[in-house]
């Protein structure tokens, strides 16, 4: 990484103060992007950044950089608990490929240790009605041109990836045949769940990770939130590994407005299973096919399993044969 | 039938793996896949039939909608294998375990 450079582009997003790179960390989280702690002067004091760019390989969908940067500062406008972005920069002499800046945060995204911690029940509320004012921003956005509905992706994505699997297209078929009526869409997060959300003293500081984001069914985000995958032993607490369900759903809807439908939450289960396991398996092809040899995204390839079971489980299929 | 990578491809990985903790879980489904072996894998692809792309493009097209004994033939076979593969790869998510 270039630090010079690096520094010139921090001085110009603040207005040409002089700044200087003191330390350049790696940090680590993130399956699909790599992150670093950037600690510099500007104007003679100290500022602490996030550098977030794509990984070795990239997983195929999802927003760009620079789409992902635009959103957070939509965000940030419309008060959204995100990381202040500071600056994107699409030059290829800081590093190997764009990247974006934001102010560093204070806390832990660490799925392992906030779900090791007693249940949190503040916690679990103030996502809940952090999800419900996200959900207030629907489309159309001049800021946001870029963002799509996704639903008919992950079939596409998974005839893409090219292997034959049965218990997912029971799944397709099922969700295709049990389609509730579309709402208006709303701006999802698309990968809310414990281990992208910043937590300090148990209070939430920011929601990370922004590059599933999508226009879509508000019901989706918050089955994804509570699905199994997210709750890093803790099945119990179905809000992430941290509350109970029904905590977490009580801080969406005093702030929503609305009641949530549980059968509704059902079909996005089943579609939260379908869609970890075409990322899962897009993951795993970082390894395969792109040639990045990480333990991490080859293993990630067997999580498919947890996700057929899930969708089998959650659809009831009346023929269970242990 | 068992999901790729295969065991193998995985435990070369695990070999001087930074991560502990995902090394002795590739090394535990070597351990389980071991126990296993491929004939229960064997016995249920021999019963979904040779045509697994035909199988998958006919439930895409609605043919097992209907009840009866076809459909029940099916989701039997399809919870069989589901759970071969997650006792193998993840014991702990089976919900009875919860």
């Amino acid at each position: 990484m270039n630090r010079a450079r690096l520094a010139g582009i921090v001085s110009r997003a603040a207005g040409n103060a002089p700044a200087e790179i003191v330390a350049i960390e790696p940090l680590r989280g993130g399956a699909v992007r790599r992150h670093w702690r950037v600690d510099a002067t500007v104007a003679g004091e100290p500022r602490s950044f996030v550098l977030r760019a794509d990984g070795q390989t990239k997983l195929g969908f999802g927003l760009e950089l620079g789409e992902e940067f635009a959103l957070l500062r939509t965000l940030a406008e419309a008060g959204i608990a995100v990381p202040p972005p500071v600056l994107y920069a699409d030059d290829a002499s800081i590093l190997d490929g764009p990247f974006h800046l934001t102010e560093f945060l204070p806390g832990s995204a660490d799925p392992a240790l906030l779900a090791a911690v007693p249940t949190n029940d503040a916690l679990a509320v103030r996502l809940g009605r952090e999800l419900a004012a996200l959900h207030r921003l629907r489309p159309p956005s001049a800021a946001l041109p870029f963002l799509t509905d996704p639903l008919s992706e992950y079939c596409t994505l998974l005839d893409r990836i090219g292997e034959t699997r049965p218990i997912a297209e029971w799944a397709m078929r099922w969700l295709a045949q049990n389609a509730p009526d579309p709402p208006s869409p709303v701006l999802c997060h698309g990968d809310f769940r414990t281990g992208n959300y910043l937590v300090a003293d148990g209070t939430l500081v920011a929601i990370l990770d922004w590059e599933f984001a999508h226009w879509g069914d508000a019901d989706a985000d918050l089955a994804w939130f509570c699905a199994r995958f997210w709750r890093f032993g803790q099945d119990r607490r179905e809000a992430g590994g941290i509350a109970a369900r029904e905590t977490f759903l009580a801080g969406y809807e005093a702030l929503a407005g609305r009641r949530v439908d549980p059968a509704r939450l059902r079909y996005w289960a089943v579609m939260a299973a379908l869609k970890w396991l075409v990322i899962a398996l897009l993951q795993r092809d970082r390894y395969l096919r792109g040639g990045e040899r990480s333990l991490d995204l080859a293993l990630t390839g067997r999580r498919a399993a947890e996700c057929e079971y899930e969708m089998l489980r959650l659809m009831d299929c009346d023929a269970r044969s242990a | 039938m068992r999901d790729p990578p295969d065991i193998e491809s995985l435990l070369a990985l695990a070999e001087g793996a930074e991560d502990a903790m995902l090394a002795a879980r590739c090394r535990a489904i070597a351990a389980r896949e071991r126990a296993t072996g491929l004939a229960p894998y064997r016995a249920i692809a021999a019963e979904l039939g040779d045509d697994l792309a035909g199988l998958a493009a006919d439930i895409r097209r609605g043919r097992f909608d209907a009840p009866g004994p076809e459909r029940q033939r099916l989701t039997r076979l399809l919870w069989r294998l589901a759970l071969l593969k997650l006792r193998e790869n993840n014991p702990a998510f089976e919900v009875t375990k919860i």
